[in-house]
């Protein structure tokens, strides 16, 4: 009985330096989305995204020889060119670039993750999200980056420490201050929406 | 464990992150016992689920897939391109004199203006004055003169006068490879025995215009200068003149004026060059 063994992204990487189009194409395949919405939740802009995705995997078949994997795995390398191409292009758009609000292209897709049968809560709970997403793009570029890495995508402190450059330490402190910043930035966001109502409307509650 | 510590655990804790398990029960009775921290850890966890509840939200996002077919379109031109064999153009080949005696010349012109512009310095600093006496000296002796460049075309000494002015030769307009010069005119260039000094020599005064310079077919140019200020110019029985260029700051290693703020353009020059192929003498063309 044959076993079919899913190659590694390093077997892939390799594959296509030797000019293997169906290694690109996989590799692109399974690192695609991740980048895509890292570069989405960075700025906000779908735009910018697709750009960034780009980028990053034009720089990956130019010269992926750069890729050094003692330093880290293939899918840190890629956020870490998508972490720059970013960064790049807000600079070069900070006047153009407008945070989505709730109505417009950063819509949730609500049918997936609402279980709930109650229609109340579950616009109470895309409220939340939309809320929450506005407070993650406004954190300052090195807190947002850290929260969309850890928190956003499940990397470990290694990983975003080698995606970003930056020490293991940087990360979990970085992550700790950008929490609390949301925390913050989500009460008083939801506090002065309640106000009048005479009762302090907390984080917890909104996402219990 | 106290609070200050919880504080310092409390992100690991609220995303269940792997944690001692000493420390994770000392936090568990922490909160028990602290109605503040007990609070925090409850936002803490209500953010949690909040940011996952977004990354559940944005999971079917992802790039368009007019970028996958771009991508591999790009992909295959580049193995296309890899693949190809490369065609370059070779320069035609230069012969070996070709190729380093320009390199030679330009070398040589400014290692000898190194040493002359240094050895002109301390003589000038030493011998200000004795410099004043023998130009009016040579200017008072017929026989010491400087001799017009252009032997053929040089008039009756009766309209000569001194003046600190650059004449102008017609006999040096060689290009690129240089003119070669017989013993006669490599004498009337370099002025016989006369004692010189940078920038003085006789010229006639119907070839001297407003502006204090001579000119003759369009061309201004300085009188020729030894390169090596002890240089004896009479020892050369030939001689070849080569046209090069070099920045306008040279011009300071004569003693003649230099405008700072073109410093860096390019002026021509002509290098007489000895059969030794040693630079002996510039003048300065514009």
């Amino acid at each position: 009985m044959a076993t079919h063994l899913t190659p590694s992204d390093d077997e892939l990487l390799r594959l296509m330096m030797a000019g293997d189009e169906a290694a690109f194409t996989a590799l692109y395949r399974r690192r695609q989305a991740g980048v895509y919405r890292f570069a989405l939740q960075m700025s906000g802009s779908e735009a910018i995204a697709e750009d960034v995705t780009q980028e990053v995997f034009l720089a990956l078949m130019s010269d992926a020889t750069r890729f050094d994997s003692s330093r880290g795995t293939l899918s840190s390398y890629l956020y870490g060119i998508a972490r720059n191409h970013v960064l790049r292009r807000l600079e070069r758009d900070r006047p153009f670039v407008q945070i989505v609000d709730d109505a417009s292209e950063g819509e949730p897709h609500t049918e997936l993750w609402a279980a709930d049968d109650n229609p109340h809560e579950e616009l109470q709970r895309n409220e939340m999200i939309g809320r929450l997403r506005q407070a993650v793009l406004a954190l300052p570029e090195h807190y947002r980056e850290v929260v969309v890495l850890c928190d956003l995508h499940e990397m470990s402190y290694v990983e975003a420490a080698s995606a970003l450059g930056c020490a293991i330490g940087t990360v979990r402190s970085r992550l700790h201050r950008a929490r609390a910043l949301l925390l913050g930035k989500l009460n008083a966001n939801i506090m002065s929406s309640e106000e009048g109502a005479g009762e302090s409307f907390r984080t917890a509650r909104c996402f219990a | 464990m106290n609070c200050k510590n919880f504080e310092a655990i409390i992100s690991d804790l609220a995303r269940e992150q792997m944690l001692e398990a000493h420390t994770r029960e000392s936090a568990l009775l922490h909160i028990e016992e602290c109605a503040e921290c007990a609070r925090m850890i409850e936002d803490e966890r209500a953010l949690t689920r909040g940011l996952r509840s977004l990354v559940t939200s944005m999971q079917v996002m992802e790039a368009p897939a007019s970028l996958e077919a771009t991508l591999r379109a790009k992909f295959r031109e580049q193995v296309a391109a890899q693949n190809s064999p490369v065609v370059v153009q070779m320069p035609q080949r230069a012969s070996a004199w070709q190729r380093w005696y320009p390199h030679a010349v330009a070398a040589a012109v400014l290692l000898m203006f190194a040493i002359g512009g240094a050895s002109m310095l301390r003589l000038r600093q030493e011998q200000p004055a004795a410099s004043q006496k023998n130009v009016a000296a040579s200017s008072s002796k017929p026989e010491n003169k400087a001799q017009p460049l252009n032997a053929s075309i040089a008039p009756a000494a009766t309209d000569e006068v001194e003046e600190t002015a650059p004449t102008t030769i017609d006999k040096a307009d060689a290009a690129g490879g240089g003119q070669r010069l017989s013993r006669s005119e490599v004498a009337a260039i370099t002025g016989g025995n006369a004692p010189r000094r940078p920038g003085i020599t006789s010229v006639r005064k119907s070839d001297i215009d407003r502006s204090g310079m001579s000119q003759t077919g369009g061309e201004i140019a300085t009188d020729f200068m030894p390169v090596s200020y002890g240089d004896n110019l009479n020892d050369l029985d030939n001689g070849r003149i080569v046209r090069v260029e070099m920045p306008r700051s040279a011009l300071a290693q004569f003693g003649l004026p230099v405008n700072m703020e073109r410093a860096n353009e390019r002026i021509k020059a002509d290098v007489l060059i000895g059969d030794d192929g040693m630079p002996r003498a510039i003048r300065f063309v514009r």
